[in-house]
C-alpha cells in the first residue's frame, strides 16, 4: 500500500440539515471540511418554500393577513403589522391613536416572544438547556395575552386594516402591566446563567465576526447589523405605529461577533419593556379602528413599507393594479439576507461554531423561503 | 364573507380604467438636485424620475445601470450604502414585461431610492454584485422566480425551488398550482395520488362561480 | 420481536407478553426533531415545562433516526423536502410510527401552492392526524395518546392478513 494513500488528508464535504436538530428549521448547509475546519460553505435553502408570494397575487387584501402569518411564523405580529400598514398606506387611511398605541404593544410583546425564542434555542445548540425551559416560561405568559386579545397562540391574523378586530378584552391591560414588572428580573436570571459563563464566552466571543461594511454590503440588518456598531433601526429611522411618540435606546455591539448579538438582543428585550410600559401608561381612548370600506380596492400604485421585526427589517412591497388582490406582493424577509452573510461568518471557524452562528443569526425558514 | 366570493359573468376580468378608484397620482421627483447631479455626471443614465406617496423612483437606462449605481452607492453626496431589496414584477401587457425594482437606503441621511429598470422576454440584466453582496442572493431570487438572467453573476442558479423544476413561477403565465410532474415523478415516490381532497381552491370555486353564473344567465 | 411475531395463534402467553411490550413501546415513544414550520414552534412548546411531554415518555427528541420510534411531521411538506422525508421515513428502525401534526401535513393546509405536497400521508404512511394550524400543545398531547391507545391494541400474534407490526397493518385483529 502506498504510504501517501495511507496518510494522505481529504476535504470532507458533510452535509448539515435540512433535517437538523440545530438548523432552526429546514435548513441545509453543504459543509467543506478539513478536519473540524470549515473551508467553504453553502447554504441551500427552499425546502419550506410555500409560494406565499404567488398566493398573495390570488387572495383578496383582507385574506392575505393568514399567509403572511406564516412567513416569520416567530413573530407573527409584526408580519401583519407591516402588511396593514403598507395597505392602509395605499388606501390613504389613517389608523386612530388607541389603535396604534395597541398595535405597538403588541408588536413590543412579538418582539419578546421572538427573541425569547431566539435565546432559548441559541442557547440550547450551545448546550445550554435551562435557558430553554425558562425562556418558554416568559414566553408561554405573552402568550396567555394574545390569546385572550387575537384567539391564538402563535398565529394570531392580529390587526385588520384600519386598525385592531376589536378593543382589547378587560383585565388584559394589568395582565400586562404586571408582566412588564417582573419581566426584567427574568431577563437579569438569563443574564446571570449566561453573560459572564466562562463556557459561554469561550464559545461565543470572536465567533462569527463581521464587519460594519461588511453587514451594509450583505444587507444585514437587525441584531446582525447592530452588533457589529451601525446604529440603525427602523423604529428610529421611518416610524411608523406609535414609536415617533416612544423613548427607547437603540443598543449597539462592537466587535460584530456572537457575543456582542447576544448582548444587543438582550438590551432589547429590556428596551421593548420599557416601550410597552410606556403604551401601557399612554394609552389614549377612542375607536380601534378606522372607517374603511366594504371591499378593499386600493387604487393603482405601488408601496414599499419597512418595520424593524425582531429579526430586522421586513420591508413590504405592493402593486396594486385597482382590483380586490394585490398584483404583486413582495416580502423582503430580513432573515433571507442575514443567512446569505453564513459563508463570511463561519468559514476558517470550526464545526461547533456553525451552530452557534447559525443560532446568533436568529433565521427562520418561513421567511427566508416564504 | 358570503358575497365577496360570487362573481358575476358580466365582471370583466380586469378592472376597467374608468372604473378603477381614484387615488394619488404621480407627482414630480422631490429632489431636482439629485436628477443634475446624475446627468452632470451620466447624461443618458435617467430615463424618467417620478414620486409617489412619498416615494422617488428613478427609472434608469440599462446601458449606464451599473455606473448609475456605482454613483449613487460611492458618491459622499448621496452615500446610498445599503442596497434595501433587489426584485421584480411581471407586467406580461407591457412591451418590455419585467420590471426590476431597486430600493437604495442612505444610512446617514435616512432616506430611500427607488430604482426601476425595465427588461423584455429573455433580455439580461447587469448584475449589482460587484458593489452589493446582497445581490447575490437577490438576483438568484429574481432568475428562479422571473426568468431574468443576469450578466456578471457568479453563480446563478435555482435557489428557492429544487435544482431541474421547470418554469418560473411568479409570472403571470404560470398557474398558482401548476406542478412540474416530470420532476415530481423523478424524485418523489408518491404511496397515493395528490388528491385535491374535494376542497377546491379560491380559484377553482371563482371559475366554477363564473361558469355557473353563465350558464344560468345564458339559461 | 422478529422472530416470534406473526407465528403464533393468539393464547394467553401471546396477550401477556402483548400487555408488556405495548406498554413499554407506547411510553417510550422518542420523537424524531422534525419541524418544518410553524407547528415545530408549538411541538417546541409542548416540550417544554408548561406542558411537558416528557411526563409522557416522549420528552427526549432525538435527532438521528436510528433512534426515534416515532416521525412527527411538524409543519408544511414541500416538494423539495419530500425526497428527504421518504429517506428519514425508511431509515427509522421499525418498529415505527407517524403523526401529522397539523393542517399543512394532514392535507397541504393554507397552502395550495405550486411547491407543496398536499399532505405528507402522499408520500409516508400515517398513524395519527392532528387538526390545527397550528394545533395547540395539548392537541399534540391528545394526538400522543391516541397513537398510544392505538399502540395498545398491537399484538405479535398471527394476523389473517399477515405483514409487519407498526404503522400500515391490521392492529389486533387476529
Amino acid at each position: 500500500m502506498n504510504r501517501d494513500t495511507l496518510l494522505s488528508s481529504h476535504e470532507l464535504v458533510v452535509n448539515m440539515g435540512p433535517q437538523h436538530p440545530a438548523t432552526h428549521g429546514v435548513l441545509r448547509v453543504k459543509l467543506v471540511l478539513d478536519g473540524e475546519k470549515i473551508l467553504d460553505c453553502e447554504p441551500v435553502i427552499g425546502y419550506l418554500h410555500r409560494g406565499i408570494e404567488k398566493l398573495g397575487e390570488s387572495e383578496d387584501y383582507q385574506k392575505v393577513p393568514p399567509h403572511i402569518d406564516r412567513v416569520d411564523y416567530t413573530a407573527a405580529v409584526s408580519n401583519v403589522l407591516g402588511y396593514v400598514e403598507a395597505v392602509e398606506k395605499l388606501l390613504g387611511i389613517e389608523v386612530p391613536p388607541r389603535a396604534n398605541y395597541l398595535r405597538t404593544m403588541m408588536t413590543e410583546l412579538n418582539r419578546l416572544a421572538s427573541h425569547l425564542i431566539w435565546l432559548g434555542t441559541h442557547a440550547l445548540d450551545i448546550g445550554a438547556m435551562t435557558v430553554f425551559l425558562y425562556a418558554f416560561r416568559e414566553r408561554e405568559e405573552i402568550l396567555k395575552v394574545y390569546e385572550a386579545v387575537f384567539g391564538a397562540r402563535l398565529t394570531y391574523n392580529a390587526f385588520r386594516i384600519g386598525g385592531m378586530a376589536e378593543d382589547v378584552p378587560d383585565g388584559i391591560l394589568d395582565k400586562v402591566r404586571e408582566f412588564t414588572d417582573y419581566f426584567p428580573r427574568r431577563v437579569a436570571e438569563y443574564e446571570q446563567l449566561l453573560t459572564g459563563n466562562r463556557i459561554w464566552l469561550r464559545r461565543t466571543v470572536d465567533v462569527g465576526k463581521i464587519t460594519a461594511e461588511e453587514a451594509i454590503s450583505f444587507g444585514l440588518t437587525g441584531p446582525p447589523l447592530r452588533g457589529s456598531g451601525v446604529r440603525w433601526d427602523m423604529r428610529r429611522a421611518k416610524p411608523y405605529a406609535a414609536y415617533a411618540d416612544m423613548d427607547f435606546e437603540i443598543p449597539i455591539g462592537k466587535n460584530g461577533d456572537t457575543y456582542d448579538r447576544y448582548l444587543v438582543r438582550m438590551e432589547e428585550m429590556r428596551q421593548s419593556n420599557r416601550i410597552i410600559r410606556q403604551t401601557l401608561d399612554r394609552l389614549p381612548d377612542g375607536p380601534v379602528r378606522a372607517k374603511v370600506p366594504r371591499v378593499i380596492k386600493p387604487p393603482v400604485g405601488e408601496i414599499y413599507h419597512a418595520i424593524e421585526a425582531p429579526k430586522g427589517v421586513l420591508g413590504y412591497y405592493l402593486v396594486s393594479d385597482g382590483s380586490s388582490k394585490p398584483y404583486r406582493l413582495r416580502i423582503r424577509p430580513p432573515s433571507y439576507f442575514n443567512l446569505a452573510a453564513l459563508k463570511k461568518m463561519i468559514v476558517g471557524h470550526l464545526v461547533a461554531d456553525a451552530v452557534a452562528v447559525i443560532g446568533t443569526l436568529d433565521i427562520v425558514l418561513g421567511e427566508i423561503d416564504r | 364573507m358570503p358575497e365577496e366570493k360570487t362573481l358575476s359573468a358580466e365582471k370583466p376580468a380586469t378592472v376597467p380604467a374608468d372604473k378603477k378608484p381614484k387615488g394619488p397620482e404621480k407627482g414630480p421627483f422631490s429632489k431636482p438636485e439629485l436628477i443634475v447631479f446624475i446627468q452632470d455626471a451620466l447624461p443618458q443614465a435617467v430615463v424618467e424620475a417620478y414620486s409617489f406617496l412619498g416615494q422617488d423612483f428613478i427609472t434608469a437606462n440599462k446601458a449606464a445601470f451599473i455606473e448609475l449605481a456605482e454613483l449613487l452607492k460611492d458618491d459622499p453626496s448621496q452615500d446610498y450604502a445599503l442596497l434595501e431589496d433587489l426584485t421584480a414584477v411581471d407586467y406580461p401587457q407591457k412591451e418590455k414585461r419585467f420590471e426590476l425594482i431597486y430600493i437604495l437606503f442612505s444610512l446617514n441621511r435616512q432616506n430611500r431610492l427607488f430604482l426601476k429598470l425595465s427588461a423584455a422576454e429573455g433580455e439580461t440584466v447587469p448584475s449589482l454584485t460587484g458593489l452589493w453582496e446582497l445581490a447575490n442572493w437577490a438576483e438568484r431570487e429574481v432568475f428562479d422566480m422571473f426568468g431574468i438572467r443576469f450578466e456578471g453573476h457568479p453563480d446563478l442558479k435555482r435557489i428557492l425551488l429544487p435544482d431541474g423544476w421547470h418554469g418560473h413561477p411568479l409570472r403571470k403565465d404560470y398557474g398558482l398550482e401548476q406542478q412540474d410532474q416530470q420532476w415530481i415523478a423523478e424524485n418523489i415516490e408518491l404511496i397515493r395520488p395528490q388528491s385535491h381532497l374535494g376542497i377546491p381552491s379560491n380559484q377553482e370555486i371563482d371559475h366554477l362561480n363564473s361558469s355557473a353564473a353563465k350558464s344560468t344567465s345564458a339559461g | 420481536m422478529g422472530l416470534i411475531e406473526n407465528r403464533f395463534e393468539s393464547n394467553f402467553i401471546i396477550t401477556t407478553v402483548d400487555q408488556a411490550v405495548n406498554w413499554a413501546r407506547r411510553s417510550s415513544l422518542w420523537p424524531m426533531t422534525f419541524g418544518l414550520a410553524c407547528c415545530a414552534i408549538e411541538m417546541m412548546a409542548a416540550g417544554a415545562s408548561r406542558f411537558d411531554l416528557d411526563r409522557f415518555g416522549s420528552g427526549i427528541f432525538r435527532a438521528s433516526p436510528r433512534q426515534a420510534d416515532v416521525l412527527i411531521v411538524a409543519g408544511t411538506v414541500t416538494l423539495k423536502m419530500a425526497p428527504v422525508i421518504q429517506r428519514l421515513y425508511a431509515q427509522i428502525p421499525e418498529p415505527k410510527w407517524v403523526i401529522s401534526m397539523g393542517s399543512c401535513s394532514n392535507c397541504g393546509g393554507p397552502f395550495k401552492t405550486y411547491s407543496t405536497l398536499q399532505g405528507v400521508d402522499k408520500i409516508v404512511p400515517v398513524d395519527v392526524y392532528i387538526p390545527g394550524c397550528p394545533p395547540r400543545p395539548e392537541a399534540l398531547l391528545y394526538g400522543l395518546m391516541q397513537l398510544q391507545e392505538k399502540i395498545k391494541k398491537m399484538t405479535l400474534a398471527k394476523k389473517p392478513s399477515g405483514g409487519p407490526t407498526g404503522a400500515a397493518c391490521d392492529m389486533g385483529k387476529a
